[in-house]
């Protein structure tokens, strides 16, 4: 029986590193296996063909000798940059439970940067609101590690989230070939947040977008006569919840389907989540589908 | 519009209670950081919208259930002719006889003084008193003690004298009871009988208007209109017709009773005029009461209990006729008696005579104690026959004689002389044996002018339908028939026909008129329509002419003409409606009359313009004392209430419905 990792839970623990820790290695210890299996010049064994591996990766040599289909296997990636990409908008700052979502993802992140540091991968940390607010790039050591988690540990959501000019500015400053992994609440409109990512996959960046919300953003759970205001705007709104609840809830269920349908289009993998989903479940989910992709 | 209870109005303000409970309850409106109020601008506006509308009709229910709960505690009444509390009442009550006719339970008087008191009770003002019939009478002028007039309309009783309505109202006009210039309604309880009206115009009395509340007539919407028999003879069946009306759409069971017994029930749907025939057949002669009840459950429609039509029937026994043929034929219709029989005795039909033909020879074997007429057809006498019809007519039987080529002249003057008035003549030479001529023109006129020779005499040729008689009707020939106090002792009828049928009479034995003849003759020889006393039913009709149905022949009299002597028997129904009219039953005096009712529209036309007119149902006193006071309408506004209540519970469910929807 496992423990859920619960993000309150993890919240108490002093340090960042540690819960990155936690998080990072409460996952691989079930798995005892690296997701971020990449490619490499090193040799590092063969195994028989199985249908569904990619034909690239035969070794037709050895077929030629022994009429056998065999895989190459290479040894871990070293290769692979990982940046971990946070909105620290004030709406990330919401919540409804103990944790905020700025605070669940940053937990997500941490553990990610672990992880990706212990295999000897970069990794490297981006903030954004209306710009960059924090620009990290990634480094494969010990104290570069430690650096991340001192910065993830002290975010504080503010501003407004802009992201065409955020990730405008981001597009100009990573390479190519980066993995670039993106927590936001993406509250805006999809139209805007699609044209603003789709062309990271086309000069090859691998992009993940966690789009981490409340339960209380997915249902309206107020009673009597609220005026809501606008966290990144201070627009002031009075409504019913009990009476539009339902009508908003299908305007954000729309909202999602629209956003992970245009995201799935360009290549960008979507993980919706929310603040109230174990984080090793969180974490599992995105490193199974990562996994599922890797040969 | 007024009410009985207006205090309840006073509690108005509490429909404002919702109103204030909703504003109170009011949530405070809390302020709530949200991450994007995006989402919430594009799903509230129109639902929002739609939500204030219901919560506005659900707040209008939830008044108007509370306003009309109080509307009806508050027992509304429609606006009615006396509302007004400023005007004197005063009460007018026909006491003529013919208020002695019961109308359901009770007897018009009756009604009319309950109705009073409990008018006394509901309404405003002062209160007059005063009686009438040939003539007013005054009891109370205008107070305002209540218990007094009531007290007086108890003591209210009948008079025998006829009403008079334009006589009673002059003197109230001229009366100090009106002299008070101020607004009066004048209501008037009666039966509102035609004759009452026969003085002349109505006065209209200054400041007064007529209120007009009928206490006697027909049920509200169905009766029996007219009940009708054919004829009454033991073992003969009888046909009832009920003729029933109704303004509206009602079920309804229509009962003959016979005696106290129900005899006979027919299930109807009542929509307008309906005509049912109800079929009895008497297994013996007597005197019978009867009624046709219509009814119907209360609850379903408003057929009041005075929808009964009375009846009495005097069924007789069937008249036994032997018919001697002096020159029975060989064919069918040879003989003298075929017709006769076949008229007496039609096929297919029960008749209320009985013939059974014999011989001359056979005449003297026969036993005539059984038989009720002799029919002598063309025979002739002799002195055997002679003494047998003598003793026979002594004894109270009744002869016919029809005379032919067998009847002698001198025979009959000299044998039968006892029989007839006077001698007849001998026959006409130049057609010996075919026509006998009975009385010369002179003979007839000594007999007509001869008062004192007690004889009665009639013609049996009915005054009008004589198509086909006209062989009967040549002079000299009218079958005349005798009715005579014989210083022989002889008791019965007696009738003389000249000519014989076969040859004289031409088709007029198969025509329909024959079979009418024969048995007014019969009828006539048995001495059935002689008697007094009682309803019967005659057999003037006949079923070869079912048409020709009559209705019953009455022995009524006009029961406001002559006060005195005709107080219907308790045992015996009074009186009994036919076509809206009021027959009243004379048990010892003779003749016929009626009394004839006002329609509403004739009692409106009596009266001056602007007076009211309440048509009277016993059944339903408590809705004619609304249309007096004003119909209460509690009800209507109870039900609307209920009906704001139901609308509230189901649009608070669908409100609640659609926003907890939200949240799952």
């Amino acid at each position: 029986m496992s423990i859920k990792l619960d993000a309150a839970l993890l919240k108490k623990i002093s340090t960042m590193t540690l819960r990155a820790r936690y998080v990072a290695e409460g996952y691989i210890s079930g798995l005892h296996q690296s997701p971020f299996r990449g490619h490499s010049l090193e040799f590092s064994q063969h195994r028989q063909y199985t249908p569904g591996d990619g034909l690239k990766y035969l070794d037709w040599k050895v077929y030629g000798r022994s009429d056998r289909f065999y895989i190459k296997q290479f040894q871990e990636e070293t290769n692979l940059r990982g940046y971990s990409i946070i909105d620290v908008s004030e709406s990330m700052g919401y919540s409804t439970s103990q944790v905020t979502k700025l605070e669940y993802a940053s937990f997500l992140a941490a553990g990610i940067t672990y992880l990706m540091i212990k295999q000897r991968d970069s990794a490297g940390l981006i903030t954004f609101s209306e710009n960059i607010e924090e620009f990290m790039p990634p480094r494969d050591f010990q104290a570069h590690m430690h650096h991340v988690m001192e910065k993830l540990d002290r975010l504080k959501s503010k501003g407004k989230t802009d992201f065409r000019n955020s990730f405008t500015e981001i597009g100009k400053r990573i390479k190519k070939r980066s993995m670039l992994i993106i927590f936001s609440d993406f509250l805006h409109d999809p139209e805007d947040l699609i044209k603003s990512l789709k062309f990271f996959p086309y000069r090859k960046n691998d992009v993940i977008a966690f789009n981490i919300l409340d339960p209380g953003e997915l249902s309206l759970q107020h009673q009597g006569s609220v005026e809501y205001v606008d966290s990144e705007t201070g627009e002031k709104f009075r409504t019913i919840p009990s009476v539009i609840g339902r009508q908003y809830s299908e305007r954000m269920r729309e909202h999602l389907k629209k956003l992970e349908d245009g995201l799935r289009r360009h290549g960008i993998d979507f993980y919706p989540v929310t603040t109230d989903t174990p984080l090793d479940r969180a974490f599992a989910a995105f490193m199974e589908g990562r996994k599922n992709l890797a040969v | 519009m007024s009410f009985l209870n207006p205090s309840f109005l006073w509690l108005a303000p509490l429909a404002a209670l919702p109103v204030i409970i909703h504003f109170l309850n009011r949530p405070k409106t809390k302020s709530v950081e949200f991450p994007t109020i995006r989402f919430l601008l594009t799903a509230t506006r129109k639902v929002l919208r739609k939500f204030k509308i219901l919560q506005l009709l659900l707040l209008l229910l939830r008044v108007a259930f509370i306003l009309m709960l109080l509307i009806a505690f508050a027992r509304p009444v429609r606006r009615a002719p006396l509302a007004d509390e400023a005007v004197d009442n005063i009460i007018l009550i026909d006491t003529s006889y013919s208020m002695s006719f019961v109308t359901g339970r009770d007897r018009a008087i009756d009604s009319a003084k309950r109705l009073a008191a409990a008018l006394t009770d509901n309404l405003a003002g002062r209160f007059a008193l005063a009686t009438f019939n040939r003539k007013l009478e005054l009891h109370i002028y205008p107070t305002d003690d209540k218990n007094r007039i009531k007290n007086a309309i108890l003591d209210i009783e009948l008079s025998p004298y006829p009403s008079d309505f334009n006589n009673s109202l002059n003197e109230l006009a001229e009366s100090d009871i009106v002299s008070d210039p101020g607004a009066k309604n004048i209501i008037i309880f009666s039966d509102f009988i035609s004759s009452g009206f026969a003085g002349g115009e109505i006065p209209d009395i200054e400041n007064a208007e007529y209120m007009l509340v009928e206490v006697t007539g027909s049920g509200e919407n169905v009766w029996i209109e007219e009940a009708r028999a054919g004829y009454a003879y033991e073992q003969t069946p009888i046909e009832i017709i009920c003729l029933t009306d109704a303004t509206e759409t009602s079920q309804a069971r229509i009962d003959l009773y016979i005696d106290g017994e129900r005899v006979r029930r027919k299930e109807i749907n009542v929509s307008g005029l309906k005509e049912l025939r109800f079929s009895h057949t008497f297994e013996y002669p007597g005197k019978y009461t009867g009624y046709l009840s219509i009814h119907s459950p209360p609850e379903k429609n408003r057929i009041a209990p005075d929808s009964v039509s009375y009846f009495t029937i005097n069924v007789r026994p069937r008249i036994n006729v032997l018919l001697v043929d002096g020159k029975p034929g060989y064919t069918l219709m040879g003989g003298e008696s075929y017709f006769i029989e076949r008229a007496l005795s039609p096929r297919r039909y029960r008749s209320p005579a009985s013939g059974r033909v014999v011989t001359a020879r056979e005449l003297i074997d026969t036993d005539l104690e059984n038989y009720d007429i002799v029919y002598l057809l063309n025979v002739s006498v002799d002195t055997d026959i002679e003494r047998k019809i003598t003793d026979y007519a002594a004894s109270g039987g009744s002869v016919g004689i029809f005379a032919g080529d067998n009847t002698e002249t001198a025979a009959y003057n000299r044998i039968l002389r006892h029989l007839m008035p006077l001698d007849i003549l001998s026959s006409n030479p130049a057609s010996a044996g075919t026509s006998i001529e009975p009385y010369e023109g002179s003979a007839l006129d000594e007999i007509f002018s001869d008062s004192s020779n007690q004889i009665e005499i009639k013609k049996l040729i009915p005054a009008s339908g004589a198509a086909g008689l006209e062989p009967v009707l040549k002079s000299g020939s009218y079958p005349l028939l005798f009715k005579y106090p014989s210083p022989d002792g002889i008791q019965g009828n007696m009738a003389f026909f000249a000519s014989p049928l076969s040859v004289k009479w031409g088709s007029f034995p198969l025509s329909a008129q024959f079979p009418v003849f024969v048995h007014k003759l019969t009828s006539f020889l048995a001495g059935r329509d002689e008697e007094e006393g009682l309803l019967y039913i005659s057999g003037e009709a006949l079923p070869l002419r079912p048409e020709s149905r009559v209705r019953f022949e009455t022995m009524w009299e006009e029961s406001e003409a002559d006060p005195q002597p005709y107080l219907p028997d308790s045992s015996f129904p009074g009186h009994y409606f036919s076509n809206g009219e009021i027959y009243a039953v004379n048990l010892q005096g003779g003749g016929e009359s009626r009394i004839e009712k006002l329609s509403p529209s004739e009692i409106r036309r009596s009266f001056p313009s602007g007076s009211h007119f309440i048509p009277y149902s016993p059944s339903l006193e408590s809705d004619m004392l609304n249309a007096v006071l004003g119909s209460e309408k509690s009800s209507f506004f109870l039900a609307l209430a209920a009906a704001f209540l139901v609308g509230e519970e189901f649009l608070r469910k669908y409100i609640k419905r659609k926003t907890t929807g939200a949240d799952q």
